[in-house]
């Protein structure tokens, strides 16, 4: 059933290409804004983990606005709901599919980050992988849990970002701070803190998500 | 065995693999109180939510059928929520003690002495300190009402949820305010009024989270949505909390230009101590009667509609 779901948003995605496109050329206009709005040459790399984690907040914002709407839509998160399972693995489900998009939308913005900010990411590829999977991990659970939420207000697309950004804040220290470490050339050992924190975090928004969704999808 | 309780054990082992990686590290030991105090507070919590009663899901395959909690048990709590703080003589009796020690403490204030070192602008503490304190304990009651609303789905805990973000988000509106002015006399115009120093840092996104707590409460589809939203918004608040504390003590250690001057310790006067102690409790106690007369408004507002 975790797979029927994520399979279904994937499929959708592939079809209509509506949250991707938008969330991935949000991202990248944010860097690009970023580049012109600070003097070149000025200190430009010092504020790269910065752009980076920014545009990589805002695009998700954007992306994780359509995850439950394109539920609404139709009454197809009716359908879901009939499905004989217990509620939180369609929240496991949803939180699967929007970590794809998340993680696809960050790569985009990794590779426009080393192509026009020109920032030195050459050889700690995978090492920011890890740790910007790990954030993405937390940034999903806690943003399927709000978004479901949000669709349910009268000011969606506000309401997302003001429930988000207060609970997102441990992530993106985590994220700028170890960027940053890692661009400074140390390695894995001397971010383990962060790593710890963020594992920490991941897990227990998962299983708050997984718990409490119940009660959020009640009519 | 039902699958809620396979994710608590594999959320409990990583917590602690975790919380085991960060104390072998043996760096930064003043956050480690933090991070067993949030690691211990979220095994709790989860705990608690994986116990709580949700709603009886049709399952062919495992048929399960979830019992109420028992129903006297619960009538207790609530009812004797209600007599003691709503309706009968000691919510007045709370009221005027608050009165009191208000007029108690505003002269304790005056009559307190004045620091040498920061003059005059050391007496926002007795305000600043104290609404610190009940802005965080205000949080602790909204986690509470969130609790109490899922288990039993009383009005009376959304109620004290809400009066509790009503209250809370004042109080530490108040504490950012007074602890701006503060700032910028104690620690010059150069700072301004605010420095992303860690504690500041951390009250701003309490306040943050006050705020999203009650706009989601507003804008909600229905009455019913808003209360279970509010609810899980103060269970996932508290635990991040937790996480932002640890965070900001970290981020704010790799950026050395934050100052902390901290002009309280072993080394105040005790009328100074006195002053403190009787402001904190007319604060705590002013908390407790404006939660109890919000609820009480709450009420007559829901027995009219």
């Amino acid at each position: 059933m975790l797979y029927a779901i994520v399979w279904k948003d994937l499929v959708a995605e592939w079809r209509s290409k509506e949250t991707l496109l938008p969330m991935g050329l949000f991202a990248g206009l944010i860097l690009i804004v970023f580049q012109f709005s600070f003097t070149p040459g000025q200190q430009i790399r010092m504020l790269t983990p910065g752009f980076l984690w920014v545009a990589i907040l805002f695009g998700a914002v954007l992306g994780l606005n359509r995850s439950f709407q394109i539920e609404k839509e139709f009454g197809a998160f009716r359908g879901l709901l009939l499905a004989p399972i217990d509620r939180g693995w369609i929240f496991l489900g949803k939180f699967a599919a929007n970590l794809i998009f998340l993680f696809v939308m960050e790569l985009l913005v990794l590779v426009l980050a080393a192509l026009l900010l020109s920032a030195p990411i050459g050889g700690v590829v995978p090492s920011l992988l890890l740790i910007i999977f790990l954030c993405t991990v937390g940034l999903a659970a806690v943003g399927t849990l709000f978004s479901v939420m949000a669709v349910n207000t009268r000011i969606q697309e506000v309401m997302l970002p003001l429930l988000l950004f207060p609970i997102w804040i441990p992530v993106l220290f985590a994220g700028v701070a170890s960027t940053e470490a890692l661009l400074a050339g140390k390695s894995l050992s001397d971010i383990s803190f962060w790593l710890n924190l963020v594992i920490v975090y991941d897990v227990t928004f998962i299983v708050m998500g997984f718990l409490t969704f119940d009660w959020l999808i009640e009519e | 065995m039902d699958p809620v309780w396979l994710w608590i054990a594999l959320g409990a082992v990583v917590l602690f693999g975790a919380l085991a990686g960060t104390l072998a590290q043996r760096k930064n030991r003043d956050v480690y109180a933090w991070v067993a105090g949030g690691v211990l507070l979220n095994v709790v919590a989860l705990i608690i939510l994986a116990a709580l009663p949700r709603r009886e899901v049709a399952n062919p395959r495992t048929e399960r059928v979830l019992l109420r909690t028992s129903v006297k048990q619960a009538d207790i709590l609530s009812r004797s929520v209600q007599a003691l703080l709503l309706r009968g003589p000691l919510y007045w009796i709370l009221v005027a003690l608050t009165l009191l020690l208000i007029l108690v403490s505003l002269v304790m204030i005056f009559l307190a002495p004045i620091d040498k070192t920061l003059g005059i602008s050391q007496k926002i503490f007795y305000i600043h300190v104290p609404s610190a304190w009940t802005s965080f304990m205000s949080f602790g009651f909204v986690f509470l009402g969130s609790i109490l609303f899922l288990w039993q789905r009383k009005p009376l805990w959304d109620d004290l949820g809400r009066a509790a973000a009503e209250v809370g988000f004042v109080l530490c509106t108040l504490m950012l305010v007074t602890g701006s002015l503060w700032g910028r006399a104690a620690w010059g115009p150069d700072f301004g009024y605010w420095t992303w120093d860690p504690r500041l840092t951390s009250s701003f996104f309490l306040w943050l989270i006050y705020v999203a707590y009650l706009l989601l409460r507003s804008f909600a589809l229905s009455p019913h949505r808003g209360a279970l939203f509010g609810a899980i918004l103060g269970l996932v608040g508290l635990p991040n909390i937790y996480f932002i504390h640890i965070a900001v003590e970290k981020f704010g250690g790799m950026h050395p230009e934050a100052i902390v001057v901290r002009p309280e310790g072993p080394n105040m006067p005790p009328q100074m101590v006195y002053t403190l102690l009787v402001s904190i409790t007319a604060f705590t106690l002013l908390a407790f009667a404006m939660i109890g007369q919000r609820m009480r408004v709450a009420a007559l507002e829901r027995g009219r509609a």
